[in-house]
């Protein structure tokens, strides 16, 4: 009954909310950059989480059309690890934005690390809030390889990695929240915006694995049958999410308009 | 011996007073604030600055495209509570001891902000009365985004 539910609201919801939008592209014209950021993916909880990790494919993310150039969108994928509120994570991931004026934003597609903090997560009273608004550490590949991406907390600090190269970090005396999910997921900004691959070739995060004890081992992901459900919704029609049956630890991510 | 032992004496208790007058000299010299976590007491120097300066291009919407409320710079950036006192605590910023550059926006930030995919909050309601959202820019380059900062006590240069 509770699935019949939550069925008849994705359904309404997307027709309502996105049906208009709908073009024939893998993305769409960019419709609404003040809309709310949309998310596919994996959130999961274990324990206290210590790192995230997963291989992401390395390919040409895309973001909205914009017939005026100057309205503001991005799309995303990141692994990182998520506390109890929307300004509380810590993240690692690849980033295609635009946006006239706005720094790293300038449609090409790089490497960002990302972290916030909120006062109203326990143990951070008294501190200001900090929005993860990511910074550019380099560039992106849109070809070759998958790249593992990688945050973890080591020596005092919350690390970003790319491979076996440490790209940025944040004192965890800046981050006063605790860890209580790992994340992979896909973002985007504008309704308009493509979520990872296209039908015919796929976003994949691969050989996802989570880190429970500092210094500890990393242990494989288990996805279960499917992908999680974030809000606000995406069309589902639209914005497809998959774990692979065989590697539960392997999902993949696209839009098909 | 008596005459070398009195002057030894007398060199000695020269020197004694040299030092108490130093050291009263030193006590009498104006004191630097003293830090407090926070910036709370340190002095700041603050000035306006262009929303053009170049530190700020990594604001979203400095140059353009975004309304600004104002552009200032202070120094040094572990000074944030003189400027903002009702601004929380920012332990990243009470290592500064350079000039930050700081822009004010008059609505929300107008970038991208990567939310945690489990508590997106609604961004109808991401500014409060008498908040503001802030970018800050350190010496080293690094943009911090401060999000719902109290305006209170405030003064523009």
């Amino acid at each position: 009954m509770r699935a019949l539910i939550a069925g008849t609201i994705l359904a309404v919801s997307s027709t309502v909310l996105f049906g208009p939008y709908a073009n024939a592209n893998h993305n769409g014209v960019c419709v609404d950059s003040s809309a709310y950021n949309t998310f596919l993916g994996e959130s999961q909880t274990q324990g206290r989480e210590q790192g995230a990790r997963a291989y992401i494919d390395s390919q040409a993310l895309h973001q909205c059309n914009s017939p005026t150039g100057d309205d503001d969108r991005g799309t995303s994928a990141w692994v990182g690890v998520g506390g109890p509120t929307g300004a509380t994570i810590v993240q690692m991931g690849i980033v295609r934005c635009f946006g006239l004026g706005f720094g790293y934003c300038d449609g090409s597609q790089d490497r960002v690390f990302a972290w916030g903090r909120d006062p109203a997560a326990p143990g951070c009273a008294g501190m200001s809030i900090v929005y993860p608004t990511g910074t550019n550490v380099g560039v992106a590949e849109t070809s070759g390889a998958a790249r593992e991406y990688k945050v973890v907390h080591a020596g005092g600090q919350w690390n970003g990695y790319v491979g076996a190269l440490k790209e940025a970090a944040v004192l965890e005396s800046k981050i006063c929240w605790t860890p209580e999910s790992v994340l992979y997921f896909t973002e985007t900004q504008d309704r308009g915006d493509a979520h990872g691959g296209e039908a015919t070739n796929h976003l994949y995060f691969n050989e996802a694995r989570a880190l429970d004890i500092e210094g500890g081992t990393w242990a494989t992901q288990d996805f279960g049958t499917s992908c999680d459900t974030f809000f606000p919704l995406v069309n589902p029609d639209v914005y497809k999410c998959a774990v692979d049956a065989q590697d539960r630890d392997t999902m993949k991510m696209w839009t098909d308009r | 011996m008596m005459r070398s032992v009195s002057r030894v004496l007398g060199s000695a208790i020269g020197v004694a007073i040299l030092v108490l007058v130093c050291a009263v000299l030193l006590l009498a010299m104006p004191q630097a604030s003293p830090e407090v976590a926070g910036g709370v007491l340190k002095e700041a120097t603050v000035r306006a600055i262009d929303r053009t300066d170049e530190r700020l291009s990594s604001c979203p919407g400095a140059s353009e495209g975004a309304d600004v409320e104002a552009t200032l710079e202070f120094s040094p950036g572990s000074a944030y509570r003189k400027v903002f006192p009702r601004m929380g605590l920012s332990p990243e910023l009470d290592e500064v001891d350079g000039p930050v550059a700081a822009l004010i926006y008059v609505g929300p930030y107008p970038g991208p902000i990567y939310w945690n995919p489990d508590h997106v909050p609604d961004e109808r309601a991401r500014l409060e009365a008498g908040t503001v959202d802030i970018c800050v820019v350190t010496p080293t380059g690094e943009r911090i985004v401060y999000g719902k900062v109290p305006l209170e006590g405030f003064v523009a240069p």
